[in-house]
């Protein structure tokens, strides 16, 4: 119960952080040096596609939460094997954009746009990993570990987690990825 | 929902420590009484570094083209001053006190997540040590406590003390967002039966709106410090000087968050305001409902409210105007909050103790700072007043007058319950006298500097008339304050070598804490009173007048 | 106040010469009226009630005094009137703003400043003319100001003046300043800028438009020719020691930087660096050992023997 809270606070937190980034990036983006150019270097549609595994991955985590109170464990750890796969695509697909975006020469260092660009990511990015970190010592104790020990509050807290790691991309990719194709 | 335990709990048993004394024992404690206290002793020890480089700044700037420091080590000194005030030693002063008494003021007998709570001071302490590594790795940072960029960026800061800036802030940042999490749930979830939200004791209220202001206004400076780090370590462009709006964009992240922090600086203060100042004038606050409900107008105002830093960079009138509205409206509530501590005092029995002596001070020190402040909203003042001394003299007297004059009141009230013994009333008086008299003798005369042309930030100025002479009363008062300091030291002292003589209620107070023994048990709570106002204790001992039977005293909801 | 006490000695840092300063002044002097008002009152109250108040031991003991929670009509006309004050201020404050600060678009800037790591640079666009650190303005007329900066930001700040503003790498921003009386006003830099942010001080000279006009138009022309051998010897110096680099002098086609001051006028200028007596003496130590005067400052030390400094001050000392 508490544990739940904590997330949901501490999730509201981190949120205000990548306000805070998104600000920066649509602020620097209101001057030239932005450079139109670099924006055109991504490619919606593939990081669309490697979104869509994002997402799905949010549905399988709340599938994985419903089961685990409904006591089905082994649907619970397919699902949340269905979640770590999911955003493992994810994480892969960002690796090769962000390959892609260094054999065309955008790098944090060559301007604002890839400063803020590799910033916004790579910290999404970090946080999840580290969801899917949770996710693995979620699975793992699930399986191994005594699972009447393992209260709902804690499933909870992971999907709140997932969730949120969740929306935050779907901000930014809406900012990074699709706006600058309406303005 | 069943979050009611009749005593909480806790869920599982903790891990006991293998000794249960001895400095290993502290070093591995998650017992939030003692991480208190860790945090109380930390900041005393950044105190005394913090107040060193000022007293050094005060000798060089005695007299006119003075060479005591050169003007590379000023600049260090002069940004590690505020840096070391504000994160490591007003910040964990009021998390400590936070951490050793927000539980037991609910009647709870530990923090939600006491080994985050552990965590949370380590690497606040941590930081601070990084910090100041940095005057061995290179050079302290030089740049002054916001530093502003293009200044910051490597190449015109080339040594890595600004980056140390960086991580070390990013480090008490985790800190304290650690442990606001903590306050918050703590707060939502252990309260004692019978205490709704309207009963908690004002110190609960602030603690607790404070930890969301820390919630939302640290992420930020996270963005900007960690935007910051990626500019001077990776060359990344945020904040360079080619970058259009780079300046201005450090300057809005900043103070999004540098706003903020001030109000996080001073409503835990506030808060012990409010429980000393109705003890010793033995009569319960004055009007409780306003006093809460004006710190949420200030916490949601807070936001409102960062460009004031910025009225002189040129951001058009219609910005400036909307500023200056939103900054003098928040003067209301923080005014509101004065009307009602000056109102408890009125028709009370006022006894004249060292805390009660620094709750005055605070009255009217904190309140000077306030109106200098309230000059601020108005733009064409901060036009000619902003960058100069003016401002050095109102935040210290905010600072000092308001966050350092209340935690002192705070720790000669709590002083014997967390030790078990009464700290001198002597020696109080004399820290007091030297303090405050030293404290107005050095900043009162600065507004006057600043009136007078003196900017902010300089290790010498022009021997222009008055200058010297009002720059030595100046530095004349910082000795006094160092005497004052040393008392206060000299009183902890001698006060630890007595005995246990103080009794769990010293002052005949009103609020949980004081039914544990002092010091508390490791469980501090096995029993306590019913909770029917805002006062058990009150009630406790004097059941005809209790509060709840009293139809003056609005008690808000039940639960 | 001890302020107020101040503001009646006729104190030279208190001097105001601009529309825009009387209109600080005026607004200053009302807010410190309601601040005293405010001061006083709730400290009269509440000295009254610690003195009124106070625990004595020879009372009848009859317990604990009668708890008064609060009352909703104090706090009620004190909030009113809290949020009238507030107003008030408010839109007179606002009334100013807008007063002192009408746009400037379409204006072409008639001085464009630009702070550099420790000085002034000040280009008057009409002529051309470029000096450092002594900054002319003609009386009586409302001069459009442009600022920016070379490097990181810095302020521009001369009290008597009213007003400051900062300075930006990468956006100008604006002041109109009309002075009302000639006279030789002190300044300094407001923004925090690196070490030398203490000696970074201004000069303003206003003068009448006669003078001013006359001095502008010196400005603009090239230096003078050296006027002795030593002078002479002095400018082979500087060209050949890559001083011209870093400075400028109208007229020497080796010296085209603009790192340092413009020294094409330097010796009709009362100061060097910004803060000390333009004398040969000061020159000397100033070119022979750079960090002694200003620590911290960009000028190389160069490593001349006394023949040449002597020349190089010699050939400096004839830029009028």
């Amino acid at each position: 119960m508490k544990s739940k809270f904590f997330t949901q606070v501490f999730v509201a937190s981190e949120s205000v952080f990548f306000a805070a980034l998104l600000v920066s990036y649509a602020y620097l983006g209101l001057y030239k040096t932005h450079g139109p150019a670099s924006v055109q270097s991504l490619n919606a549609f593939k990081t669309g596609l490697y979104s869509i595994a994002l997402f799905s991955s949010s549905f399988t985590m709340w599938m994985a939460r419903r089961n685990f109170i409904k006591k089905n464990y082994n649907a619970v750890k397919a699902w949340l094997l269905g979640t770590i796969i999911l955003g493992s695509t994810f994480i892969f697909g960002e690796g090769s954009e962000y390959i892609e975006l260094y054999k065309d020469q955008v790098t944090m260092s060559r301007d604002t746009f890839g400063s803020a660009f590799f910033t916004i990511t790579g910290f999404h990015g970090m946080h999840v990993t580290l969801g899917l970190l949770v996710l693995c010592i979620t699975l793992g104790l699930i399986t191994f570990g005594d699972i009447e020990k393992f209260g709902i509050s804690t499933m909870e807290s992971v999907e709140v987690y997932w969730h949120f790691v969740d929306g935050v991309w779907v901000f930014v990719f809406t900012v990074i990825y699709l706006i600058p194709h309406i303005i | 929902m069943n979050r009611r335990a009749l005593i909480p709990e806790p869920e599982y048993n903790l891990p006991t420590p293998n000794t249960t004394t001895g400095v290993l024992q502290w070093i591995g404690t998650i017992d939030h009484k003692q991480i208190g206290i860790m945090y109380l002793l930390m900041a005393f020890l950044f105190f005394i570094v913090g107040g060193l480089e000022a007293m050094m700044m005060r000798i060089q700037l005695a007299q006119p083209g003075m060479h005591f420091l050169s003007p590379h080590t000023y600049n260090e000194f002069f940004t590690m001053h505020g840096t070391t005030m504000i994160f490591f030693v007003l910040m964990p002063t009021l998390i400590g006190l936070m951490t050793y008494f927000l539980p037991m003021m609910i009647g709870a007998n530990e923090m939600a997540f006491p080994r985050l709570n552990a965590l949370s001071f380590w690497v606040t302490l941590f930081g601070g040590f990084l910090l100041y590594f940095s005057f061995l790795a290179g050079g302290a940072p030089k740049v002054g406590w916001f530093s502003y960029a293009p200044l910051s960026e490597s190449n015109f800061a080339a040594s890595a003390g600004s980056s140390y800036y960086a991580v070390s802030l990013l480090l008490a940042g985790i800190g304290s967002v650690g442990a606001a999490l903590n306050f918050v749930v703590t707060t939502v979830w252990y309260r004692a039966p019978g205490m709704s939200m309207l009963k908690v004791p004002l110190f609960v209220w602030m603690s607790f709106i404070n930890s969301f202001l820390i919630l939302v206004a640290f992420p930020p400076l996270n963005a900007g410090l960690a935007m910051l780090l990626l500019d001077r370590l990776l060359g990344a462009h945020f904040f360079a000087g080619t970058t259009i709006g780079g300046a201005m964009l450090w300057q809005h992240i900043f103070w999004t968050f540098g706003h903020p922090e001030v109000y996080i600086l001073i409503l835990p203060a506030f808060g012990v305001i409010s429980e000393v100042i109705p003890v010793f004038s033995r009569s319960p606050i004055f009007g409780y409902e306003f006093l809460a409900g004006s710190t949420v107008a200030i916490a949601l105002l807070s936001f409102l409210v960062w460009v004031h830093h910025m009225f002189a960079t040129g951001l058009g009138n219609t910005f400036n105007s909307f500023f200056l509205a939103s900054s003098m409206l928040i003067g209301v509530p923080t005014g509101i909050k004065v009307f009602n501590w000056v109102g408890t005092l009125y028709k009370g029995r006022i006894h004249y103790t060292t805390a009660m002596l620094f709750c005055i001070a605070f009255l009217v020190d904190f309140v000077i700072g306030g109106l200098s402040g309230i000059a601020f909203a108005i733009v064409p003042i901060d036009w000619m007043l902003t960058d100069s001394y003016f401002v050095v003299a109102h935040l210290h007297y905010v600072f000092l007058g308001g966050t350092l004059f209340a935690s002192w009141a705070g720790i000669y009230y709590w002083f014997p319950k967390m030790t078990g013994r009464m700290l001198s009333e002597k020696w109080g008086k004399i820290h007091f006298w030297l303090f405050v008299v030293g404290f107005n003798m050095t900043f009162m005369i600065q507004h006057l500097l600043g009136l007078m042309g003196m900017p902010r930030r300089v290790y010498t100025y022009p021997n222009l008339p008055w200058f010297g002479t009002f720059n030595l009363i100046s530095t004349i008062g910082a000795f006094f304050m160092a005497l004052g300091f040393m008392a206060f030291a000299w009183n902890l002292w001698i006060s630890m070598r007595k005995e246990h003589d103080a009794g769990s209620d010293p002052w005949d107070a009103w609020t949980l804490e004081w039914i544990a023994t002092s010091p508390p048990q490791p469980k501090t709570f096995t029993k306590i009173p019913p909770i029917r106002s805002r006062r058990p204790l009150w009630d406790l001992k004097h059941p005809e007048k209790a509060d709840y039977k009293n139809p003056e005293v609005t008690l808000g909801g039940e639960e | 106040m001890i302020s107020i006490l101040l503001l009646l000695l006729d104190y030279n840092p208190f001097q105001r010469v601009t529309p825009g300063a009387h209109d600080i002044h005026h607004l200053f002097i009302w807010f410190l009226i309601a601040a005293t008002f405010v001061f006083v009152s709730v400290f009269g109250f509440m000295t009254y009630s610690l003195i009124k108040y106070r625990y004595r031991e020879d009372e009848d003991y009859d317990g604990e005094p009668r708890q008064i929670h609060g009352n909703l009509k104090v706090e009620t006309s004190l909030t009113i009137a809290s949020f009238a004050l507030v107003g008030i201020f408010g839109y007179l404050s606002i009334h100013t703003l807008l007063k002192m600060n009408p746009s400037t678009k379409n204006h072409k800037p008639d001085i464009i400043i630009t702070g550099h790591q420790w000085w002034w640079e000040a280009k008057y666009t009409k002529t051309g003319a470029v000096t450092a650190n002594e900054i002319h303005f003609p009386v009586g007329k409302r001069m459009l100001v442009e600022f920016k900066s070379a490097d990181v930001i810095h302020d521009w700040w001369v009290p008597a003046l009213g007003q400051k503003i900062d300075m930006f790498p990468s956006k100008t921003t604006h002041m109109w300043i009309k002075i009302e009386k000639p006279g030789h006003y002190q300044g300094t830099c407001a923004e925090y800028c690196g070490a030398q942010h203490a000696h970074m001080r201004i000069h303003v000279i206003a003068q009448s438009p006669k003078k001013f006009n006359k001095w502008e138009k010196h400005e603009a022309q090239p230096a003078a020719p050296p006027s002795s051998r030593m002078a002479a010897l002095g400018d082979a110096v500087f060209s050949g020691k890559s001083c011209g680099r870093c400075h400028n002098i109208k007229g020497n086609p080796s010296a085209n930087g603009d790192v340092g001051p413009d020294l094409t006028h330097i010796a009709s200028r009362k100061t060097i660096l910004t803060f000390v007596k333009n004398t040969p003496k000061n020159l000397h130590e100033w070119i022979n050992h750079p960090q002694k005067m200003k620590e911290g400052a960009h000028m190389p030390g160069f490593k001349f023997n006394k023949k040449q400094l002597n020349a190089i001050v010699d050939y400096l000392e004839g830029l009028k």
